[in-house]
């Protein structure tokens, strides 16, 4: 059961096409990574999810059932170009996009006073947004996005513009929204925050979903059979019909093997052929990065 | 629907609240009425001193004539005066010689001066010589009370003009009161489809270039959207047109108010009734509805299109090369109001706004109205269609502007 579903969605613009039968699965109640190079078909896939554009064919499934009009008011969409009037006032402005969500004047309003509270940023209600920092716009940005307490949120890469203590703050809020029971959908280029925060993924390449699945299983499918070992001695013995030695590291009074396994042995039986020859300190199986699988998959794709 | 009133609303508020917006609108008529105040004070403003013109009369007969003025000075020539260079003199403005009778020799008259004279003391010279003179051969024909005779002669023809109606109502009408009236109207309408439907494009480009169509649009169809702003910011040019009606006809409704006198009153308000201001009004209301839209659609498409004020160009320059031949035929159409050129440009949608309200002062056949208003309105629904389409690509399309190509291409979508 997942919470959002697409189904083979076709997207055809003028000269390219922007979206090829591309499906994701969105589990309930979990931090889904959408990722992929720029152009390369996210941003129309996010705008099928918003109703901005409609597929030319395909579906998409909000809680198990086509999506409707009004399921808009239960998404809540954060873009990656940030957009709000410079020569409104703050307050006036986050309650006229609530009251496009859906929510009464009244609502809205008592809702936003409660988020500007949390955020620190009450005083600036009155206040132009022209006035604000960039930190603070991205604030109220945020608060906008979340306040009609949609079950669905779509973050464009959410992190951009904001300062590190910031961005801690934001990461925290996500996991919140998270634990509130909220289903997310995480858009963006940084492979860390992936790592970090992230659940599932999609990755899209060329308007296709090249990969998808949960983090740490695509991690650890795309082991590449390639150890780091610690010895005591200057050598590593080992046959080359065991592994192959690709990197030698001097530290302190050890060196680092960076190696490749051969293809058709066991970690144990690896481990154990070294230990017959070496006095091993450490023994580690390189687990590729998201950055590592990002690049991979893009160029094999290539 | 809601939605549309919830956008309306800020459309209208945001622009309508805005200080600058009050003030101008209060202060417009004021501003208007006192520049026009202002040039005719300023002209009838004299230079700072009289000029001072030497006269030099040999005959002796005509200095006596010549009286001085707040702009001009005649003061004598010193005996034996005859060359008007030996005059250094930088405050004297022009010499005047007077060599001989000038009945007998009318040429006989030079003005010399270092710069060009102003044309007002060439014509108070000739004036004050030219009467002086026929009076003079007047009174040598010895005929009593000649110049009594003759003043008496002369008539002046006071013409009304009236126009009746079908149930033979007669009304004094003023021609000039009428192209008046037409003027400002057409005036006011094309400057109100201009200002509002650039204020249409400022308002869609804010959003596209700020990005927060992109959120707006999560949220409600780009249509409304669209339409919320063409509503709401029509709203602002008719409240404005309302307050301005308010202070020009202000003394007209309330005129007992400011005019104590009966007859005053009358004479002012009398041509106001030969034009019916309330018809009037009222179609300047539907036209100002049907003009701004088919333009402000137009507009709102071209905000979308493009992601920069310079981009603009291109696609405003015939749109306003059609909107400026409309405000033309206007204006010459007040010269003939049921001439070809008016009945056509009142009747083909993208001139009719702006050209019927010169007419309609005239008086136009009600068909002519009917049909102006039907072709009017229909070329807007078309108009907003279309609009509406390019609107809903363009918005979320950044980055290179579009070709005319392309924009057909988004038609058919």
């Amino acid at each position: 059961m997942f919470f959002l579903e697409t189904k083979a969605l076709v997207k055809q613009y003028a000269n390219h096409l922007a979206l090829d039968k591309a499906s994701i699965q969105v589990p309930e109640q979990k931090i889904f990574g959408l990722l992929g190079p720029n152009g390369a078909g996210k941003t129309t896939l996010i705008r099928i999810i918003n109703r901005i554009t409609a597929p030319d064919s395909g579906e998409v499934l909000f809680r198990n059932r086509p999506l409707a009009p009004e399921d808009i008011y239960d998404i809540g969409y954060l873009p990656e170009e940030r957009g709000l009037y410079k020569k409104m006032k703050v307050g006036e402005q986050a309650v006229y996009l609530a009251r496009l969500k859906g929510l009464s004047a009244a609502e809205a309003k008592e809702r936003l006073k409660i988020w500007f509270k949390r955020f620190e940023i009450l005083s600036w209600w009155d206040k132009k947004l022209e006035e604000l920092s960039k930190g603070m716009q991205q604030k109220v940005q945020f608060i906008v996005t979340v306040v009609h307490n949609p079950g669905l949120l779509i973050f464009d890469e959410p992190f951009s513009g904001f300062d590190p203590l910031n961005t801690e703050l934001m990461k925290n809020e996500i996991m919140e929204l998270k634990n509130q029971g909220k289903t997310i959908i995480f858009s963006t280029h940084n492979m860390a925050s992936v790592e970090e925060i992230c659940d599932e993924i999609a990755l899209i390449d060329r308007s296709k979903v090249v990969l998808s699945g949960n983090v740490a299983e695509i991690r650890d499918s795309n082991k590449k059979n390639i150890f780091k070992i610690r010895t005591a001695d200057e050598n590593l013995l080992a046959d080359t019909s065991v592994c192959e030695i690709l990197d030698k590291e001097q530290a302190c009074h050890n060196c680092i093997f960076r190696v490749k396994k051969a293809q058709d042995i066991s970690n144990s039986e690896f481990l154990s052929r070294l230990l017959q020859q070496n006095e091993i300190i450490s023994f580690e199986e390189e687990i590729p990065s998201m950055n590592d699988v990002f690049i991979q998959t893009v160029t094999k794709n290539n | 629907m809601s939605k549309i009133g919830i956008i309306i609303g800020r459309e209208y508020l945001t622009r309508a609240k805005k200080k600058s917006f009050i003030l101008l609108t209060v202060l417009m008529p004021f501003l208007f009425v006192g520049l026009i105040m202002g040039i005719y004070f300023l002209a009838s403003l004299n230079t700072d001193k009289a000029k001072v013109i030497v006269v030099a009369d040999e005959t002796g007969m005509y200095f006596p004539v010549l009286e001085s003025t707040d702009q001009f000075q005649f003061i004598e020539a010193k005996e034996g005066f005859k060359d008007f260079r030996e005059n250094s003199d930088e405050s004297v403005y022009a010499t005047l010689f007077i060599t001989a009778d000038l009945l007998e020799h009318p040429d006989a008259v030079t003005l010399y001066s270092r710069k060009q004279v102003v044309s007002s003391l060439e014509t108070a010279i000739t004036s004050t010589l030219n009467e002086y003179l026929s009076d003079k051969k007047l009174a040598s024909y010895n005929i009593p009370d000649l110049k009594n005779i003759i003043a008496e002669s002369k008539v002046t023809v006071k013409m009304k003009s009236i126009k009746w109606d079908d149930s033979g109502k007669e009304t004094q009408t003023s021609a000039d009161f009428a192209s008046a009236i037409g003027m400002i109207f057409t005036f006011l309408i094309y400057m109100f489809i201009f200002v509002y439907g650039a204020m249409v494009m400022q308002g869609v480009m804010e959003e596209k270039t700020n990005r927060i169509v992109e959120v707006i649009v999560s949220s409600v169809q780009p249509f409304d959207l669209m339409m919320g702003k063409l509503i709401g910011i029509g709203l602002v040019g008719l409240t404005q047109f309302g307050i301005w009606m308010l202070v020009l006809l202000g003394p007209v409704l309330f005129g007992s108010l400011f005019f104590a006198d009966a007859a005053m009153l009358q004479e002012f308000t009398a041509p106001f009734a030969s034009v019916n201001m309330a018809e009037i009004c009222i179609y300047f209301i539907l036209f100002f509805i049907g003009g701004y839209m088919m333009y402000a659609s137009i507009f709102a498409a071209i905000g979308a299109m493009v992601d920069s004020q310079e981009d603009t160009q291109q696609f405003m320059m015939p749109v306003t090369i059609i909107i400026l031949f409309a405000f033309y035929a206007g204006f010459f159409s007040a010269k003939n109001p049921d001439g070809p050129l008016a009945f056509w440009t009142s009747v083909v949608p993208l001139t009719s706004p702006i050209v019927m309200m010169v007419r309609l002062p005239f008086g136009v056949p009600w068909w002519e109205i009917l049909l102006s208003i039907a072709l009017l309105f229909v070329t807007v629904l078309l108009f907003v269609k279309l609009a509406a389409k390019i609107y809903r690509t363009g918005i979320l399309m950044y980055g290179k502007k579009p070709t005319y190509a392309e924009i057909i291409k988004w038609l058919k979508y």
